[in-house]
Formats: C-alpha cells, structure tokens, sequence
C-alpha cells in the first residue's frame, strides 16, 4: 500500500513521444512507449510496447511477469494504463499442477498464461523494469545462467494443462486479443493482494509436500475452476472496495485493508496450505535460526541512524524494494534480508491453518464459504508471532492454539487463560490498540502535507498509506502484534461485540453472569451477542447406519419423496433451455442481467434453475464457460429483508457485517472495475419477502446487475405472475426488466411422466393407479410435490394392506384412492358426525334460527332459545345456559364456528365455518 | 373428636389403602398417566408410530398433523406412540426431539432459541443461545443443511398448539422447517398438534406446498356403552394394587355403580354433553375427591352431586348473590328488554321502571336514592351481568349511557325460584310477563 | 364448632384452627381440601373458584395454604402489571431469590417454564405446588397465551403443580377462542343473611354484651341487607355507627334490652349514613365528625351532598337553565314555551303520538350555540348584551362539567352542547333565581 504514496515521490512516469492513435468511444490516447525516472537519479528506463516486463508483487525477488501488448492514457494524461499479456512463474503454478508438467521446474522458467478469467489491463505505473524474457523450444535445456533478469517460456499455461508455446507468441508483436481499456483505471493494485506467503517461502522450503494438503489442494482445485494465478490478482478487487471505504473511518479503511488480505481466493489458500505444509517440515531450530536473525536485523533497524528508520518503515511492508534501482546497495541487502524476515512472518497462519482441527473438520464440507472464511486468516498473524509460539515467549503462547478463522478475536488469551472459549476476549485491550491505531492515523494524516483533509473521498490510498506506515513502524516498538490485531479488530467490530455478551467477559460480567435481563435483544443491531466463533454448526451423526431400503415398495417411496434429488428434470426441458442460454451468455460476455421466474409452488422453479447451475458449473469445470460463483438466498430464509446483504456478503467473501456496511461494500464490489474477476450468478428465491417499504433492497439487486463491472446475474423466483406489477414501484420495475418466465402448473401428463422418471423401472405402481393420482392433483394444483406426496402415502397403504408385508402386490387404485381421501377431504364432515349430541343439536340451532333471521349471523341467545325448543323436541331435558355456552364454544374452538370473543358472554355472535348443505348432510347421514 | 381418632387407629391399614387408592386415582385423573394403549385410537396409533419409525430408521423426513377437538387425547396418542417408539434399540440412540408449544415460544426468535438449546448446537454454552435472530437462524438453517439422510441423527420436531405457529411473521419457522422437511437435508419429522380443523387454510400457499399434507385425525365416534366402559376403568383400580382384597371390593363397587340407573342417566347426560375425556375426568375426579375412610365407596348420590356441580349455571349462581335492590334493577332491564326487543337501555330508564313497580305496589321495597341506585348499577356492570352497548362512555353522563344486559331470561328464573327470602310482591313482578 | 374439616393427612389440630378462623365457610373449605386431596398427592391441574366479593374466596384459600404449610404462591393480578412480575413472584415463592433473578429482562411464558422445570428438576416436590390467582379476570387482559398456558401448566412444567383462579366474573366469559384446560369450576355463595349476622356479630365491642351488640347488627342489616351485601362494607358500617347506637346509653335514656328506643334512636341516623358513607360522598373521618356535631347536622347534611348545589355567577345560572331546557325539549316546541302571546297552540298540537319515552330518560340532545342564546335572552327577565363574558361563562360552564361540548374543537362557528346536569341540580338553581322550571319542560307538561 505504502508503496503508492513512496512511488509518488520517488518514481515519474511519462509517454515518451505523441500518442499512437487516438480512440474517440474512449477518449484514449495509445502511446509507442512510456519513461520511467527516478528522482533525483539521472537514468530513466523506457518501456515499449512489445516488450517484456515485470509488474510489482508484493514479493519483491520475483515479481509478475507480462508483455506489454498496448500502453494507453487519457487526454489529461495522469492514468497511465497498460495492457499486459501476462506470464506466470514457477511459484505461480500450484504444486498439484506442477505436476503436470512431469519434470524439476527451472527457477528462472516462466509460463505463456492463458486464462481468460484475470484481465490485461493494468495500471502502468505498476510497472517496474524491462525482463528478458526467452522463448526455448521444449527439448533445449535451460541454460543455467545466474542472473535473475533473464526469464525462459517453453510452455503456456491455462490452469489445466502446459502447452508448447511457439516463439511468436512470446517475442513476436502479435498480441493477443485484449479487452476495451477501461477508465477511470483502476489504481495499481494487483501486487497488494499476493500474499508473499504464496512465494517467498515456496521456493525456500524443502519441497516435501504432504499428502493431506495435495487433496485439499485438489479439492479446492475443483471446486473453482480458476487459475491459481489468478488467486492473487481476482482479489485485488478486493482492493477496490478498499480505497472507497476509507470514507467512512480510519478504521474502516484498516478493516478493509485487512479484508483485502483474506479476501484471497482459493488459489491463495491452496498456495498458503501447500507451503505451509512444507513449513511444517521445517524443523524448529531452523525457524528459531531465521527467527533469531530477523530479530537482529530489528534490533539494528531500530536503532540505526533517522534516515534509516524510513527504509524500516517499508522493509515491514512485503510490498516493494525490488524495483528500487539495485544502484542502492545497502538498502538492497537490508530489504532482502527483512525480505526474508517478512516472508517468515507470513508463513505461519498458513501454517496452523493446514494444522488446526477445526479446520480439519470444516473442509470437507463443500460450501463455498467455508474455505473463503478461512482465507481470512493467514493475514492475522503476520507477525513472527507463529515461530515464536516454539519459543518459551508467555505472550504469544495462544496464538498456535487459535483456530485460525478466529484470529479475529486473537488477542484476548495474552491476559486471560487460553482455556477460554474465544468469544470471552475482554475487548478492552483490542479497543484499546484500536483507538491507538486510530489516534496515530489521525496524526500521521495531519502531519502528511499533502493530505490534510481526514474526510477527503479523494485519494484514499493516501489518507491510510502514511497511517500503514505509521503501523508497522509502531509495531516493532510495541512488540509486533498490537498493530495487526487492531486491523482484525477492526474487522471484527462485531465481533468485538462477541464478548459483550459472553458471560466471562471482563466488563461486562455482572451483566451477562448474574443477570442475563441486561443483555438486549435489539435483531440485527450490531451491538447483538454473536455465536461463538468456534460454534461449527451441525447435527449429532447417528450411531448406527440409517438402514436401506428393503423391499420393493420402500425402494419406491425413498425415490418418490421429494427430497430426492432426480436424474434429470422432465417435462420442464424449454425453462431449462431458456435459463440455461440466459445464464450461459450472460457468463461468457461477461456482463450482467436479470431475470424473474414466476409459477405456483410446487412448479419445479428453484429445482430448474439449481439443475441449470448443475450443467454450468460442469461445463465451467470442462473450461468451456468461463468460471463463475453462484450464490443463492431464499427471503423465507432470513429474518428481515436486509439480511439479504449480509448473506450476499457472507456467501460471496466470507466475511460478517451489519446489514448497512455489508450494503455499503457489496455497492462497492459491483460498482468498481476490478481486474481478473469472474460472474456472479445470484439466486433470489421467495423475491416477495424482500419487499420494504423503501424497495431499497429490491432496487440494489436489480440495480447492480446493471453497473458496468458488476458481471452479475441475478435470477428472481416468486409466486405469483404480476408480482412486479403489484408491489414493484417503477425504478424497481424496470431495472428488473422484461426477462420474464412463468411456470405453468403441470398437466396430468406431465405429472405422470415425473413421477415415471422417478421411479424408473421400479416397478410398484399399476398404471390407472399412477394416472388417477395424476389426474386428480392435476385437477387441483398441478403441485408435484402433492403428487410425489400422495403416491408415497399410497406405497405405506399398500403396504400395511397387504396380509404379510413380504408379498405385497402392486399399488392399486384403491390404495391412491384412501390416500387422496386422507388428504384432500375435508374434515368437518366427519367432524360434525362424530360431535355429541348436544352439540350436533346446537348446529341444528344455528341452522334453525339462521333460517329464522334470513341472515348468517345470529347472537348466542338467540339460538340458544332454538336450542332449548330442540331440546324438548328431542325429549333431552334442557341445559343451562353455561352448559350451553360450553358447548358452543367447544364448537368454536375446532373452527365449525365463528364466535366473537367469550367474555360477550350471550350476546356473542355466531357464524357458521362450514356450508349449511355439509351440516345438514352430516346430520343427515346417521 | 377423640373418639373419632380412635376410629382412625382402628382402621390404620384401611386408612393407608384409602391413600393409596387415592394416589393411584389421581395419578390417573389428574396426572394425565398414559395408558398402556390409547385406547379407541389404534389406527392412528399405528400410522404415527410407523411413519415416525420411517424417519427414524429410514432417515425419510415426513410432516405430519394430529388434528382433533380438545381433549380428543392428541397429546396422550403421541405421547404413547414416542414411548412405544423409543422401546426399539435402534430408534432409541437415534433420535433427537424437539419439543415447542405455541402457547410458550410466541415468535421465531423465542422459538429459534429454544429449538437451537434443544438440539445443544454449538453455540448454546449453559443454558444461553449466543447471536442474534437471524445468526441463529442461518446457524440453525446451516446445521440441518450439513447432515444428510443416511448418515446424520434424524430430528423430530414437536409443535403442540400448531396453529398458533401459523400466526408467526411470515411463518419464517414453518417454511424452514417443512422446507428441510422436503429436501435432501438432515432428515427431520415435524409433527403438528391442533384442535382446529380450518389448521391448513392458515398456511401461506408456499408453506402449504411443502407441507406433505397428512393429517391424522382423532374423531372419536365411541358410543355410549364404551363411554361407560370408560369410566369403569378410569375408576377401576389396577390387580398390583397392594392390598387385593380391598382392591377387589373396591371394583365390585365401582361395577355396580357403573350399572345403577341414575348414574347411567348422569353418564349419559355428560356424554350427550361432549365425548370428550378430560370433562369426564373431571366429574370422576370430583366424585373420587368425596372418598375416605368415613366414604369408603362412590355412590350414586355423589355421582349426581358432582354432576349438578358441573352442570350448574355460574351465572343463576352470580345472580343469587345480589342484593335484593340489584335483584330488582334486573328484573327492571329484563321488563326493559321484553317491551323494546332487546333494545339497549339506561339506568334513568331502568330507575323509572322501577319506580312504576314501586308506585304499584311497594309494600316490601322503599324508594331509594338515585346515587345509591347508581352505585348498585354499577356493581351489576362490575359483575360483567350488563355491559356497555357502545364503547361510547367518554361524552354521555354515567346514567344515560346505554347499556345491554347479559343474563337469559331463564338465568334469572332460576335466580328467583331459589332467591333466599324474596318479597312475594318483587316475585309476582318478575314473573308477571310484562311490567 | 360443628361441622369440622377432616381430611386425612393432616393434623387434627390445624384442621381445627383452620376452621376457626373461617367462620360459615367450613363446605367450601371442605370441598376444596377433598380436591387438593393429601399434600403428596396430586390435585386437578386448575381449580376456577368464583363468587361475589368478599364471601371469603381468598381468605379460605390463604387460610388454607397457610396453617396447613402447603408449598404456595399467591398472586395478585391487580398488582402484577406485567406478566415479569408475576413469573418473577411465582419463583420467588417456591424456588428462592436466585431462581427467580434468572429471569432475562422482558421474559415469555417460554423462559419462565425454561426456568421452572430446571429448578425443579433441582429440588424435586414432595407436596403438591399451589399457585393462587387472585382477581384472575384481569388475565384476559394480558398477552391472549397466558391463561391457557397457566391452565396447562403442570402438562408444561411437568410439576405437579395445580392453579387456582379466583374471580367474580364466571368462567364462561374467560374461555379463549380456541379452547383450553378446563378448570374445575367451584362456587363461593354468598353468606345468607344469618351467616352475615353470625360473622359480624363475631367483632363485638367487649365492654357491650353479646346479645346487645347482635341486636345492633340485626337493626344495621334491616337498613343495610336490602342494599349491600358486602361484608366489608358492613363491617365498615357497624364500626362506624356503633358509637352512636350507644349514645343512649351512656346517657343513661335506655337499658340495653329496650331495643325499640335504641332502634328509633339509630335508624334515621343509618339511613343518612347510606345516603353519604355508604356512597363514599363523605369520608368516614367526616361522618364522625358530623356524629359530634349533632345540633348543626341538618345544615351540614345539605352542605354535604355534592349534587345538591354549587355556587354559580347570576347568568351563568340562567344559561345553565337555558341550556337544560335546550338539551330536554324538542327544538320545535321551543316556539310554544318562549315566544310571547302564542294565542292557542295546544300541546296536542304539537304532541308527536310517536314519543312514548320521555326525554329524561333518552337524556339531553346536543344543541347549537343560537338556540341556547335565542332560550337565555328569553329565559333571563333583564336585557342582557351578547358580551365576550356571556360567552366566557359557556365556556366556564364546560370547563365545570355543567355543559359538555360534544362538537369538535375545531368547529368553531357553531359549537353544539350538551347540559349534562341532572333534574334536582338544576331545580335547586332554578329556585335561587326563583324560575319554575318546570312550567318549561316538555315532559312535564
């Protein structure tokens, strides 16, 4: 980050010559070649296009690798932009793919990229120096030549397999088709999202990778078709919404910066877990060696001369010192070696990462959420503090013992005992630090010249760059972890919150322990108790296995419930087909849209569009589409329609905020350009719940889809047809659009052919058996969940039909038969049959006295004088008027009446919950 | 009162039978013990039991609704069915049970809690469920998603007082609940308890659609002869009772109430009143609650005592309580109410009425002051025997406020047949048709 | 004591003191104890007693609960605002301060059955828990789940716990819509008039025989039986005009056994009683202040009573007049009564056959502000000017609660009241201006 602010001082980049040409639609200036000077140093290095170069990474030795294909700028000439054929280095390449490759990697070996999903646009003045870069044909072996600055291509890489590259592509000019420069360009952010973990270490580290890992990696592998190259760089999206939300406090902006690390994608993790396993290889000492020498260098940078603490200052920061001219001698060796130091430092979340059993048990589990939350981690404890845990070092004791998706609640242990489940943190400390970060922000932007103004949208990177720096330096002086926890802190504001509630909690004890009344149970506030953070949710397993189907009949019924999930979805092959393309087109263009599905329950739509994704996330799988998230929210599913926000948020990074602040950042997600990003597909089930009065939620669904780089997709599914028209005001209406789709109820046909395919070849049903359910559902609702439900009651008929459960037939007419009377008969009728006397008299009394008034409505003490004279008719000797009242209102209780509140007493009104025709035929019938 | 200690001294382990019969009893009648087999209710009693079994064993989710009037014996058919059902070895390890009532968890988030403390997810430590409403859903929702058919605990979830459930926000709990309930989820079985019939149409149409539909229904059409079956068994002791022959007398006698023929009519009364089995409880329990040493059977008598008392009009009851001037004021409304059908009316009116009964023939009864007339108005309003027509009070002054009367022609027959000392002459005026 | 408690179970000597102190109640406590059964024996889930006031539903209950040591919580739902307190009450009783300090902040029914059935899983009950609901109508004015709830209690507790309502409303109007446990139902009669003899003549003064005193009693239920049948109130009564039934006495007129003198002595004097304490129109202090004062009394009578007269300026006396006659006569006969010389419009004339009812017993009709003025300068015999104060006295007349305006604030121009004083009130002010009123009123014509 700090190296922006750095950059603007020392580094000045400029076209060299008049611009190219000139693109109207974009008001873009193309240029032959750029200069890049230093200050103060005489030389300038020229960069032209065509030729090799490397692009900053946060790891200074090896730094990205592209070729320059177009440099391009606008009128004013302060974006400076680069379009870029990116290669990929040894280190970039994941181990499970390394592979592939079938022999050692050569250090100095690069790889053609070629996978669409990272883009190839990137700010120029990301650029740090000319490479030389050579192509070898695949059989000449690599010239062991030391210096660093020559780089050799034999192969092309797109994340599945290596490919022999022809020379042309790599020295010839031809270049390879690239999208629309986009402006305003994003500001250089690629190299901030690597984590150095992903390399520095990878290269040092005795390469024994364990198997444990190599699966996970795998696993990981599958899951998101990405290239893992891409991990580092998609995530500097992340960056995006960083420098917006600095607005909103300094510490935000830290809490975002901090996201910014973990918002990696799995080809970060995969990377951090491979090393780390190869960290774990390592032995203490060497650890403790490395340890030891860092330290020194510490210790000397802290008390080395003014001009020296500055260097210091970065030499924290991974970022940059590579492209410092080599010219610097004594600096260059000091950076190498905190180089090393930060590399150190980095390894070892990965570390307890790939070791820690909560992590074990979280893996396996497939959601897409599970691994991003853990990419949270690595960046918590990028300070030693991981080796130091071998050390005999009290204070940094629990850190190990941290399971690392809570490295957010860290701190804590280091005053109370680590027993503690974590939630129990006294948050005092971590305000503590947080305030003290903030407080040194401040300061250090007062003291900025250049940047006074504290609320400044303008220019965030520089509001909290100065404040970054200001951290790390203070860091060392404060023992190193302060600094790191206020950023998780910060991210963790709620989290914080945590241990408001938690009874151990320091300052909050008397509340919490002795009297729970004082904790407040305001939904959604930020100040709510959260679930421990180590709460894994899940239900016990059983003991012994749920047993197999058995017979035939049971066989039948496990396929027809509805849960099952079917082979393929009949009878809606056209809505898949339209989804499908909608989808499809909108990932491969990678733009947005949306699309609303309307039909009755029960009509197959959230099983069609889950089907749909089935298939593209296959066919992202094959690499034929490129990849893409799919995300999904039901508005049955949560407890206020804002909350859709927070889950958006929480499926798409993994990470927990407010409703408003996971607004805030999502607005910022979709609405910036951000490199190597891939579609989102949203699914907004039950949309209906989501309405507010506002319609704000609706509004930014519809709303986003529509930004220029919010590559989203967002399908609705509702209940009913004209729900836009009903409850949508018209901005909402019309960003929704007129994609529209409805579901028609299924005709018996079709039902029947559902249920066939369910079943297939099993055989249990007689033919007019299934049509006659089929039939009559049809006739009813056309609902397949009715009709699966009501052939499975038809099996269990069947079967206790049968005289000896072993030879049970067929399910014949009959058994559908008393299944449908079981379910769609009404049961007044029976009800009123099996009524006691008095009771089946009382109706009677109603009937009587409503024919009487010609209304449908009589008071109590009306048709109780009806009663009493049915009474005496009847030869019963009359009831009292209490006795009277009971039994209306046991009436009442089951619903065959409508009564009005009892404490009217007589004069209580009365009304009929059935036909008088039903009453009279069930009285009647005996 | 010495002698009677004697007595009891005497009759010692008499005394001890009389207790422990009377224990026995009232575990029976009060305690709603479970009967070896719900009897009458075979049928449901197997479907329940086989489809809980299913989810049990099977791991298939299911929803199911026990629907009947009240005291039709819903919650004793499950009861029974989950005590037959956690006999079986394999069922018994295997099942988690939630219980909710609607009467108690009021709201999701009341009900969300208490499911997550019932089910000991992780994040309940003691008795406290950390995170708010929607964390604990989303926990909640993410645990059940987590397991699977065969290999996680199938979870039964109870909901007595179903229908109040319905009336939750959005019914946010039933959707997830069916919803689980019909997808490839950890299997659960939510089993519904209702007394209304109309349970269904409460449903919102997408809940609905997931609920599987089976309803199980108690409607009892027991005849009068099981009825008395009943009730010689409800009071019958059981053959371990300590004391054999005691207990053997004891149910000779209760045989022989059950065939006199008063008692049959009181039986028959109550079962043409309501089949239902808790009101007969109530009347044995009144019965039994008369026995002791010094009663040592049930007899007829007391049967038709308890009866009476269960059959009495509270409000002829109220009415007998009033103060001869009150008395009077309704019999003055009730005039009122015979001559304008039932028309609302005021105090004025109804003082002025009294007053021509008064003129005509006041030989009991002095006039009395409009305030204390007043006072005793409002008494009657107190006792909820007359009630304001309209909600109107703020404007109108206390004695033109027109007001409705609340008691049946009838009640205040009976009131005056039994009315303690009461003036011939205020008598002749309530019967006399108009005033 | 004839008619003893018995149960078994319980010792004789409690039983005894129980039925001392519940004098004519010894059946009901009878019944109830046969129900509640043997302490360690369980009793009927709900037991609804109901009955006027005062006949002793609550005092047999806590005289009950009480001398015979049962486990019990009485609540009063008159005091328990909101239903935390009264979980918090029925904790505190039986499990302790702690249990009931586990109650969060604004507690469900939900947490309270939470807390109760850990509780007494901790401390198992031998005897059976009585939870008592005084004034039990006021539940239907709680949250609609709490009645049926506590009806269902021991089935949610699982405790063998049963509750007891006491009410004067009767348990038909307590039913919720849909159903619930139904209590056994059990009423408390009121005491007849001999059972009302019996325990009042129970606090006799100990310096005055027995007989004597009773005989007292006798003369103040003649007066008051017919009225009242509260004990409290009677009590109240006979300790008040106790002292002056003596007075003869002291003065050494009457013996005691010439109760005639004694009884002329005391009933007029009781019959204002029932005019004044017993309407709380004067407080007890003032009737025994008024009970030294004898001479004045007569004066101090009609000073008393509120209703008689008030002190009003001259036209506000007049427009208070006029507005009765706006608010009591039909608009259209205003003509007959205030128009002079109106040659001979008979009442017949005008008579509608259709009014059976009299206006004053339908109550006053609202009327606008002309007519009443158009009455006034009619009515009041000097020439008076529309002035602000005229209009100021209307409006003073409101602020009294003379007239009422029963049109909207806001309708400014013509304002409609209504006069809201009763017949006698406003002839005792139309006889300070000495104007017969009742020479105008329709319905007395």
């Amino acid at each position: 980050m700090k190296y922006f602010t750095r950059k603007r001082i020392r580094r000045i980049y400029e076209w060299r010559g008049e611009p190219v040409n000139f693109n109207r639609k974009l008001k873009t200036y193309e240029y032959s070649s750029l200069a890049i000077s230093l200050e103060d140093l005489p030389r300038t290095t020229i960069i032209n296009t065509g030729q090799h170069i490397f692009i900053e990474g946060e790891d200074e030795d090896n730094p990205y690798v592209a070729k320059v294909v177009k440099l391009f700028g606008d009128e004013s000439g302060e974006q400076k932009k680069a379009v870029v054929q990116w290669f990929c280095r040894v280190s970039e390449v994941p181990q499970s793919k390394l592979k592939l490759l079938g022999r050692e990697p050569h250090p100095q070996e690069i790889f053609y990229y070629q996978a669409r999903s990272c883009d190839e646009e990137v700010d120029a003045e990301s650029i740090l120096r000319p490479v030389q870069v050579k192509h070898l044909d695949g059989a000449t072996p690599f010239p062991d030549s030391s210096d660093k600055e020559t780089l050799y291509v034999k192969l092309s890489w797109n994340t599945k397999t290596f490919r022999v590259v022809n020379s042309a592509l790599v020295e010839g000019f031809l270049s390879p088709p690239c999208p629309k420069p986009s402006l305003p360009p994003s500001p250089p952010c690629l190299p901030v999202a690597v984590t150095p973990a992903s390399r520095g270490p990878a290269r040092r580290a005795l390469p024994t990778p364990d198997l444990a890992v190599m699966l996970r990696a795998a696993s990981g592998e599958v899951r998101y078709s990405r290239a893992t190259m891409s991990a580092g760089k998609a995530s500097a999206m992340e960056v995006e919404s960083l420098h917006s939300v600095t607005k909103l406090s300094a510490s935000k902006c830290l809490s975002a910066k901090r996201r910014n690390a973990s918002a990696g994608t799995p080809g970060v993790r995969k990377k951090l877990e491979l090393n780390s396993s190869e960290r774990n290889s390592l032995t203490n000492d060497d650890i403790l060696n490395e340890l030891l020498d860092e330290e020194l260098e510490l210790a000397q940078r802290l008390s080395s001369s003014p001009p020296q603490t500055l260097p210091l200052a970065h030499s924290l920061t991974p970022l940059r010192k590579a492209h410092r001219p080599p010219d610097i001698g004594l600096k260059t060796s000091t950076i190498v070696l905190k180089k090393l130091s930060i590399a150190e430092m980095e390894s070892p979340p990965s570390r307890d990462e790939s070791c820690s059993p909560q992590q074990g048990g979280e893996l396996p589990s497939g959601s897409v959420k599970t691994p991003k939350r853990r990419n949270g981690t690595p960046r918590r404890s990028y300070t030693p503090r991981g080796q130091k845990a071998t050390t005999p070092s009290r204070k940094k004791e629990p850190k190990t013992l941290k399971e690392p998706g809570l490295g957010v609640l860290a701190e804590v242990d280091n005053e109370n005992s680590p027993m503690l489940p974590d939630a129990v943190t006294p948050r005092t400390s971590k305000r503590k630090s947080a305030q003290l970060v903030s407080s040194r922000i401040r300061k250090q932007l007062n003291l900025l010249d250049n940047h006074q103004d504290l609320n400044s949208d303008s220019e965030n990177e520089d509001e909290f760059i100065p404040s970054k720096k200001e951290l790390q330096s203070s860091s060392e002086d404060e023992g190193g972890d302060e600094v790191f926890d206020s950023d998780e802190e910060v991210v963790a504001k709620k989290g914080r919150h945590a241990g408001s509630r938690t009874p151990r909690s320091k300052q909050k004890s008397r509340s919490s322990t002795r009297t729970p009344r004082k904790t407040p149970n305001k939904k959604m506030a930020p100040g709510t108790p959260r679930t421990p953070r180590h709460a894994t949710p899940s239900i016990p397993s059983r003991s012994l296995p749920a047993r197999q189907p058995a017979n035939v009949l049971e066989e039948a019924r496990t396929r027809l419930h509805v849960s099952s999930v079917p082979e393929s979805l009949p009878c809606r092959e056209q809505e898949f087909q339209d989804i499908y393309s909608f989808v499809e087109s909108k990932v491969i263009d990678g733009t947005g849209g949306c699309m609303y599905i309307s039909g009755v329950p029960g009509t197959g739509k959230t099983a069609t569009v889950h089907e749909v994704m089935r298939c593209l996330e296959h066919a992202a799988e094959m690499d034929e589409i490129p990849p893409f998230h799919f995300i999904e929210i039901n508005g049955m599913k949560m407890t206020d329609p804002h909350q859709a926000y927070v889950q958006i948020l929480q499926k798409l990074t993994g990470q927990k905020a407010t409703a408003d602040h996971a607004a805030a950042l999502l607005e910022k997600r979709f609405s910036n350009p951000a490199p190597r990003k891939d579609t989102t597909v949203l699914l907004v089930d039950e949309l209906d719940l989501l309405w507010t009065r506002k319609q704000n939620v609706m509004y930014n669904l519809f709303d986003w889809p529509t930004r220029r780089h919010a590559r989203l997709v967002v399908l609705t599914i509702a209940n009913t047809m004209d729900l836009p028209e009903r409850i949508m005001i018209n901005r909402v209406a019309s960003r929704l659009g007129l994609t529209r789709m409805s579901f028609q109820p299924y005709t018996f046909k079709q039902l029947q052919q559902i249920i066939m395919s369910r079943l297939n070849k099993v055989k249990a049903f007689e033919e007019d058996a299934l049509q006659l359910a089929s039939r009559k559902v049809a006739a009813l609702s056309g609902d397949a969940r009715r009709c699966l439900d009501i052939c499975r009651r038809a099996t269990e008929i069947c079967e206790h039909s049968a005289a000896d459960p072993s030879a049970t037939g067929l399910v014949g007419m009959s058994h559908v038969m008393e299944a449908l009377n079981e379910m769609f008969s009404s049961a007044y009728i029976t009800a009123i049959k099996c009524a006691s006397v008095q009771e089946q008299l009382f109706l009677r009394a109603v009937i009587a006295e409503f024919r009487r008034l010609g209304l449908e409505e009589a008071t109590f003490q009306q048709v109780f004088v009806q009663h009493q004279a049915l009474c005496r008719v009847e030869g019963l000797q009359p009831i009292s008027v209490s006795e009277g009242l009971s039994v209306c209102q046991r009436l009442g209780s089951c619903r065959l009446l409508l009564l009005e509140p009892s404490r009217l007493g007589i004069l209580q009104r009365v009304r009929l919950n059935v036909s008088q025709d039903d009453v009279l035929y069930a009285l009647k019938a005996d | 009162m010495m002698s009677k200690r004697k007595v009891k001294d005497a009759h010692l382990p008499v005394g001890e039978c009389f207790t422990e019969l009377q224990r026995i009893l009232r575990e029976r009648l009060c305690h709603q013990q479970l009967p070896d087999k719900p009897v009458g209710l075979e049928a449901q009693h197997k479907n329940l039991l086989e489809l809980l079994k299913r989810t049990a064993v099977h791991g298939e989710s299911n929803s199911v609704l026990i629907v009947g009037p009240r005291g039709a014996g819903k919650t004793m058919l499950l009861k029974c069915v989950l005590r037959d059902l956690l006999e079986e070895k394999e069922v018994h390890k295997n099942l988690l049970q939630v219980h909710l009532n609607g009467l108690l968890q009021t709201d999701d988030r009341i009900a969300l809690k208490e499911i997550t403390r019932q089910l000991h997810l992780e994040n309940v430590v003691g008795d406290k469920v950390f995170g708010s409403f929607a964390e604990n859903l989303a926990f909640l929702l993410e645990a059940l998603k987590k397991g699977d058919r065969s290999s996680s605990l199938p979870v039964l979830f109870i909901l007595d007082e179903f229908d109040l459930f319905a009336h939750h926000k959005n019914q946010t709990l039933l959707y997830n609940l069916l919803d689980v309930s019909q997808s490839a989820q950890s299997p659960i079985a939510v089993v519904g308890i209702t007394c209304r019939l109309d349970v269904l149409e409460l449903l919102e149409k997408r809940v609905k659609s997931r609920f599987s539909h089976r309803q199980i229904h108690l409607l009892s059409s027991l005849a009068f002869e099981e009825y008395v079956e009943r009730v010689r068994t409800q009071l019958s002791l059981p053959d371990d009772f300590p004391d054999g022959k005691f207990a053997e007398d004891w149910n000779d006698s209760i045989k022989t109430l059950c065939e006199d023929k008063s008692v049959e009519d009181v039986l028959q009364r109550h079962f043409n009143s309501s089949k239902d089995f808790r009101s007969m409880q109530m009347l044995l329990m009144l019965c039994l609650s008369r026995v002791s040493v010094a009663k040592p059977a049930i007899k007829p008598a007391d049967l038709l005592e308890a009866s009476r008392l269960c059959f009495a009009d509270a409000k002829a009851n109220m009415l007998h309580g009033l103060s001869i001037l009150e008395l009077c004021l309704i019999i003055a409304m009730k005039h009122l109410n015979d001559v304008y059908e039932g028309e609302p009316f005021n105090l004025q009116m109804v003082h002025n009425e009294f007053k021509k009964f008064l003129q005509r023939k006041s030989n009991s009864m002095y006039k009395f002051e409009q305030p204390v007339i007043m006072k005793a108005f409002e008494h009657l309003q107190q006792l909820e025997l007359i009630r304001p027509a309209d909600s109107s009070a703020a404007k109108t002054q206390r004695e033109y406020q027109l007001m409705r009367l609340m008691v049946d022609n009838s009640q205040i027959m009976e009131a005056m047949q039994k009315y303690p000392q009461c003036p011939t002459d205020v008598k002749q005026w309530a019967m006399s048709a108009f005033g | 004591m004839t008619a003893l408690l018995q149960h078994p179970g319980y010792e004789e000597e409690k039983l005894q003191r129980v039925a001392d102190q519940i004098p004519c109640r010894e059946v009901q406590a009878g019944t109830l104890l046969s129900l509640m059964g043997q302490p360690e024996q369980c009793s009927f889930p709900s037991i609804f007693i109901y009955g006027h006031r005062a006949t002793g539903k609550s005092h047999v209950m806590n005289v009950l609960l009480k001398e015979l040591e049962l486990p019990h919580a009485t609540v009063s739902c008159v005091e328990c605002v909101s239903v935390a307190l009264l979980f918090e009450q029925v904790l505190l009783s039986f499990f302790g301060g702690d249990s009931a300090s586990q109650l969060p902040r604004s507690p469900s029914l939900s947490d309270f059955v939470r807390i109760y059935r850990q509780q007494c899983s901790q401390s198992a009950a031998k005897q059976t828990r009585y939870i008592v609901m005084e004034k039990a109508e006021l539940l239907r004015d709680t949250d609609a789940n709490l009645l049926p709830a506590l009806l269902r209690l021991r089935e949610l507790v699982e405790d063998n716990v049963s509750v007891i309502l006491l009410s004067e409303i009767v348990w038909d109007k307590f039913r919720p819509n849909t159903g619930c446990f139904e209590p056994i139902l059990l009423h408390f009669p009121d005491y007849s008039k001999g059972e009302l003899h019996q325990v009042l003549s129970q606090d006799r003064h100990p310096s005055y025989s027995a007989e004597f005193y009773s005989s007292y009693i006798n003369i103040l239920l003649g007066v008051f039986y017919s009225v009242c049948r509260d004990l409290r109130e009677l009590r109240h009564l006979a300790a008040l005009n106790f002292s002056k039934f003596c007075e003869p006495l002291e003065e050494g007129k009457a013996k005691e056994s010439d109760t005639h003198k004694l009884w002329k002595n005391i009933e007029p004097h009781l019959k204002k009683a029932m005019q004044t304490v017993y309407l709380r129109e004067v407080s007890s202090l003032q009737w025994e202040q008024m009970q030294e004062m004898e001479e004045q009394e007569t004066k101090t009578m009609r000073g008393l009573s509120a209703h008689t007269h008030v002190e009003l300026p001259y036209y506000s006396k007049f427009l208070l007049i006029a507005a009765y006659l706006a608010s009591y006569n039909p608009a259209r006969t205003d003509k007959r009564f205030f128009v002079k010389h109106h040659g001979k419009i008979r009442k017949t004339n005008f008579l509608k056959k259709n009014e059976k009812t009299s206006n004053h017993l339908l109550g006053p009709k609202p009327f606008a502000l002309d007519r009443l003025l158009a009455i006034f300068y009619s009515v009041v015999d000097s020439r008076v000017a529309p002035t602000a104060s005229i209009f100021s006295q209307i409006s003073s007349l409101v602020t009294l609660q003379l007239l009422s305006q029963v049109s909207h604030d806001d309708q400014l121009d013509a304002p409609k009241y209504k006069c809201a004083v009763s017949m006698d009130f406003i002839c005792a002010i139309s006889r300070t201006v000495n104007f017969d009123i009742v020479k105008y009123l329709y319905d007395f014509l």
